[in-house]
């Protein structure tokens, strides 16, 4: 008995610990979305390619860690998730995570990178990401590819945000929170 | 609303804020000290523009929520606990009021830019509130689990 109410806490537990960590997320995303990336246009061109390579190396530790660590919580939940809360469900937060974390390396990972890269930089990018040179990227100008980021990102701040309130939804019915 | 319910709501706003510290803390305010005169007071007004609605007002709804669960809160949650999670807020917000903000404001009209002294007491010291908010979270996120789970 002691067991059954001791794994039912750890459920419960993960499933907020990925409350916490999506929040997090959709803190950052909409800041980078409304107030980092727009800051870039105002940055010097003689400043911008250090404060772009700063930039990136300083995002690694506040971002990826509560973005892996949501991962990672989304996955155990397979195996532990609270009775109210069904696979269905998880299955959609993953999908979500999938086609966040897909399209981050296939198409804002290489546009942020180009941005501000110098000609050594580029052919380091087509390196890791060939298709580039295909859409015609490496030819564009700074301006044309700092537009088409801050455009298309919008679909990945979508994507976050949606991933924070699918977590918000299992909460609700996971935690019984509306019959307390 | 059940008191379980609008605790809930507090965790999430606590960690969205959580999420803007780090923005702040880690992507945005050390990137400004490479930015040269001329160009830094067009990013940092840039930059305050857009933290009324994403940052002031989630960071107040919080503050005023910190303050009802002193008066709605689930029964297994002590006041003592409340009382700590409340005074990480308070210090966070009073330490902006008697430090950071009016760095910000001497900074906004420094000609030095991002050699400003005065940023260079922000990026000394902002951890601290960093932490604060932080710690915020991770008091509501005890408390929730002790109450939920």
């Amino acid at each position: 008995m002691h067991f059954i109410m001791e794994n039912h806490k750890v459920k419960k537990s993960l499933l907020l610990l990925n409350l916490g960590l999506s929040s997090i997320g959709i803190g950052q995303i909409w800041l980078v979305q409304l107030s980092a990336y727009p800051l870039w246009a105002h940055v010097g061109p003689k400043e911008f390619h250090a404060y772009h390579i700063f930039w990136w190396h300083s995002i690694w530790m506040p971002i990826f860690i509560p973005a892996g660590a949501a991962i990672v919580a989304t996955i155990t939940m397979f195996w532990f998730r609270p009775p109210k809360v069904s696979r269905s469900l998880i299955w959609i937060a993953c999908i979500i995570l999938f086609v966040t974390y897909s399209l981050t390396y296939l198409w804002w990972a290489p546009l942020m990178a180009l941005i501000g890269a110098t000609p050594e930089e580029v052919n380091g990018i087509l390196h890791w990401a060939p298709y580039v040179s295909n859409m015609g990227w490496n030819n564009e100008t700074q301006q044309q590819l700092y537009n088409l980021l801050i455009n298309s990102h919008w679909l990945r701040v979508a994507l976050i945000t949606a991933y924070g309130i699918l977590i918000f939804y299992m909460s609700i019915l996971g935690l019984d929170v509306k019959k307390k | 609303m059940t008191k379980e319910l609008f605790l809930l709501l507090n965790l999430v706003l606590a960690f969205y804020n959580v999420g803007t510290i780090w923005a702040h803390e880690i992507d945005i305010f050390r990137t400004w000290k490479l930015i040269n005169g001329k160009t830094f007071h067009i990013v940092q007004k840039a930059h305050w523009k857009k933290l009324p609605y994403w940052v002031f007002i989630p960071v107040g709804i919080s503050f005023i929520g910190s303050i009802i669960l002193f008066w709605y809160h689930p029964n297994k949650i002590s006041i003592t606990e409340i009382g700590i999670a409340f005074a990480s807020q308070f210090l966070s917000h009073l330490f902006t009021g008697i430090f950071w903000g009016p760095w910000q404001a001497k900074l906004s009209k420094d000609e030095l830019g991002g050699a400003s002294p005065y940023l260079k007491k922000i990026l000394k010291t902002h951890w601290i509130r960093t932490a604060l908010i932080n710690a915020y979270g991770l008091i509501l996120l005890y408390m929730t689990i002790q109450t939920l789970s």
